[in-house]
């Protein structure tokens, strides 16, 4: 690269990371389903990010390039850190992180879709489904949280996760003012 | 490829398993599997831990801005030690006294109800961080409220009259009518008489009011900077056993308190940039929209926002939105219509086109200079409004030029900006778009915009919902 490339001014970077922070976890929690750590491997990822900004080029294709330091991320973690016995193949993980640089723009209009789609929901609901999906939460600290059986809350959380999925690819397959 | 129902229902309880967090390897082996073999799987699971990344963040962010969840709120509260007769009678207590002062005591010393907000947005030139750090013309501020102006200026109206000047990189919480907490940044205070007392508070100081115009500025962690331009306030500062320095400042009188320094610290005058006044008669931009924003819808149709000219004024340039700033990739169309509100200001619906005013092509490579993320060319004589409703209209977005639109939530009202230019004009209506006509041009959907046709059809939510058409104007000397 010559010193002429375009680069990412920190405050470039820091609002390409909050656009696409959320696609970021999405990824990483798809590529280690069941791990607890995704917290800590996004922000592995986002630190490698900050590290190697040098090395992205301004105007090229940033989800490609973000979608393969997570999965460098990843794999660093499965070597290093992850106890389960058994992971996603390292094949499909190849092709998860290709499908999901290639979709990343839906994706983003998903997320954008799904913060209208929180909207709709009742408070109690909203309140609901971010106390189960913040930092390390768990089905059962939810539960113990609000003082509900575990069975309960899991039906509550997938009736709301369907709402919001019905919600989005309605919101998807609608045009501009729907 | 298409997902079979068993692989569906399949895909489906490993999902639900990956959600509680009782996945099993032999299920984590056959998913990889039906994954590997299966792009619709891939998209969907993709689609689904999507859902739970973006619930994270949203959360991680809600938490940080909101303090954390009420239910959980409730729970703690409901686990305290406090014996259950008391805290029933302090519950019932409590309720009866908030209703007594919310409906008694508030509307009589205030003089409005408790929903009203305690400022609003008197103009703004600068761009909010965040649509949750962020206020907009006419929206009532509630007390509790966070605010982040990451650059330019933006000035906010108390309903006691306190003028707030905040300058980006600013931020803030308005913590009661007549108390600002300042956690970084720079925020000038103009306040009258009656708000005398008014106060400003910071981590290493506070500042009270007594009738004024300061300037307070917290900088390199913590370390506040007082200015005072005309009047006197006082500052104060907490000892480490919690005693209370005091220090009068009267006009041009500027303190440091550096918290891990004692006392107040003489300082030159902080530099406040002087507000603009070269041009008496400045072209103002009636729907601003960031630089760099990406647009993300491709509706070819019209698209529309309504105002009201309230004095004669003079439209100089049309404009219209260029996603990402990079150029048009599409010819886009800028119409300025003539609005008949047929005698119903406030009903959108019933509204026609009476006559196009002004038309203009924006053809890619063609030049156009570009302002935020608009791109403008100049009438050839600048059109004159006299008062009446009006309507901006823009079209032929599409796949390779995307237009932006806010939807319902709003997540994208930090990109966007409005001027009233003092009120010369009124923004209106919730939004206006055209239903497109589509032919079936070989069982291959054809999207026509209709060019004489007004956008009848009302939309939802934002005065200015899309990225789209805008326009540069001014006071008609």
């Amino acid at each position: 690269m010559t010193s002429n490339t375009p680069q990412l001014k920190p405050d470039e970077f820091v609002r390409l990371i909050m656009a696409n922070e959320g696609r970021l976890y999405g990824l990483v929690r798809a590529l280690l389903p069941g791990c607890e750590d995704v917290e800590d491997i996004v922000q592995d990822t986002v630190t490698l990010m900050w590290e190697k900004l040098s090395e992205f080029e301004k105007g090229t294709n940033f989800p490609a390039w973000s979608c393969r330091i997570a999965q460098f991320k990843v794999l660093e973690y499965r070597r290093t850190k992850f106890k389960r016995a058994c992971c996603l193949d390292e094949h499909v993980l190849e092709q998860l992180v290709t499908d999901a640089g290639n979709s990343w723009y839906e994706l983003e209009y998903r997320s954008q879709a799904l913060d209208e789609c929180i909207a709709s929901l009742t408070e109690t609901e909203r309140e609901l489904i971010l106390l189960r999906f913040r930092s390390k939460g768990t089905l059962k600290a939810t539960a113990l949280q609000i003082g509900r059986s575990e069975v309960t809350v899991r039906s509550l959380i997938r009736r709301i996760l369907k709402r919001l999925e019905a919600c989005i690819q309605r919101r998807y397959e609608m045009g501009p003012s729907s | 490829m298409t997902l079979h129902s068993d692989s569906e229902s399949s895909l489906q309880d490993w999902l639900a398993a990956i959600d509680d967090g009782s996945i099993t390897s032999q299920q984590i082996e056959q998913l990889s599997k039906l994954l590997a073999e299966n792009a619709a799987a891939r998209k969907q699971y993709l689609e689904h831990m999507g859902l739970l990344g973006q619930l994270a963040v949203t959360a991680k962010r809600s938490e940080l801005f909101n303090g954390g969840s009420k239910l959980l709120r409730k729970t703690e509260a409901n686990s305290s030690p406090t014996s259950h007769v008391w805290r029933r009678t302090g519950i019932v207590a409590a309720v009866a006294l908030l209703l007594f002062i919310g409906s008694f005591l508030i509307p009589r010393f205030w003089g409005r109800s408790t929903t009203d907000g305690v400022a609003m947005l008197k103009s703004q030139d600068g761009w909010w961080e965040h649509p949750g750090l962020g206020t907009e013309f006419g929206e009532p501020i509630q007390v509790n409220r966070w605010l982040h102006l990451e650059t330019g200026t933006a000035v906010l109206l108390f309903t006691n009259g306190v003028e707030m000047i905040l300058r980006g990189d600013t931020t803030i919480k308005i913590v009661a009518p007549d108390l600002v907490r300042l956690f970084s940044g720079t925020a000038s205070f103009v306040v009258p008489e009656e708000a005398i007392g008014f106060k400003v508070s910071t981590s290493a100081a506070d500042v009270v009011d007594f009738g004024t115009e300061f300037t307070v500025r917290v900088h390199d962690a913590e370390v506040v900077d007082i200015q005072v331009h005309q009047g006197i306030v006082e500052v104060m500062r907490s000892g480490k056993s919690g005693e209370k320095e005091r220090r009068r400042l009267k006009t041009r009188d500027a303190v440091r308190v550096d918290p891990l320094k004692k006392g107040f610290i003489e300082i030159e005058p902080v530099e406040v940039p002087e507000a603009q006044l070269e041009d008496s008669n400045p072209r103002i931009i009636a729907y601003r929209t960031r630089k760099m924003t990406k647009g993300e819808q491709p509706y070819h149709g019209k698209l529309g926002h309504d105002f009201v000219v309230n004095e004669p004024i003079e439209v100089t340039r049309l404009g219209v939105f260029d996603s990402e700033s990079d150029g048009l990739k599409q010819t886009i169309v800028c119409e300025l219509w003539q609005r008949d509100d047929r005698g119903t200001p406030d009903l959108f619906t019933d509204d026609i086109g009476l006559k196009r005013l002004a038309v203009m092509k924006f053809a890619p490579g063609e030049q156009a200079e570009l302002v935020d993320s608009n791109r403008f060319q100049a009438l050839k004589t600048p059109l004159r409004l006299e008062p009446g409703a009006y309507s901006i209209v823009a079209y032929g977005y599409g796949a390779r030029e995307p237009n932006g639109n806010d939807g319902l939530s709003g997540n994208r009202r930090h990109l966007k900006s409005r001027n009233d230019g003092g009120g010369l004009i009124s923004f209106t209506g919730t939004s206006r778009y055209e239903r497109l006509l589509i032919l079936d041009h070989a069982h291959q959907p054809l999207w026509e915009s209709d060019p004489d046709s007004f956008p009848a059809i009302v939309d939802d939510t934002f005065v200015d919902r899309y990225s789209a058409a805008t326009f540069e104007y001014r006071r008609v000397r």
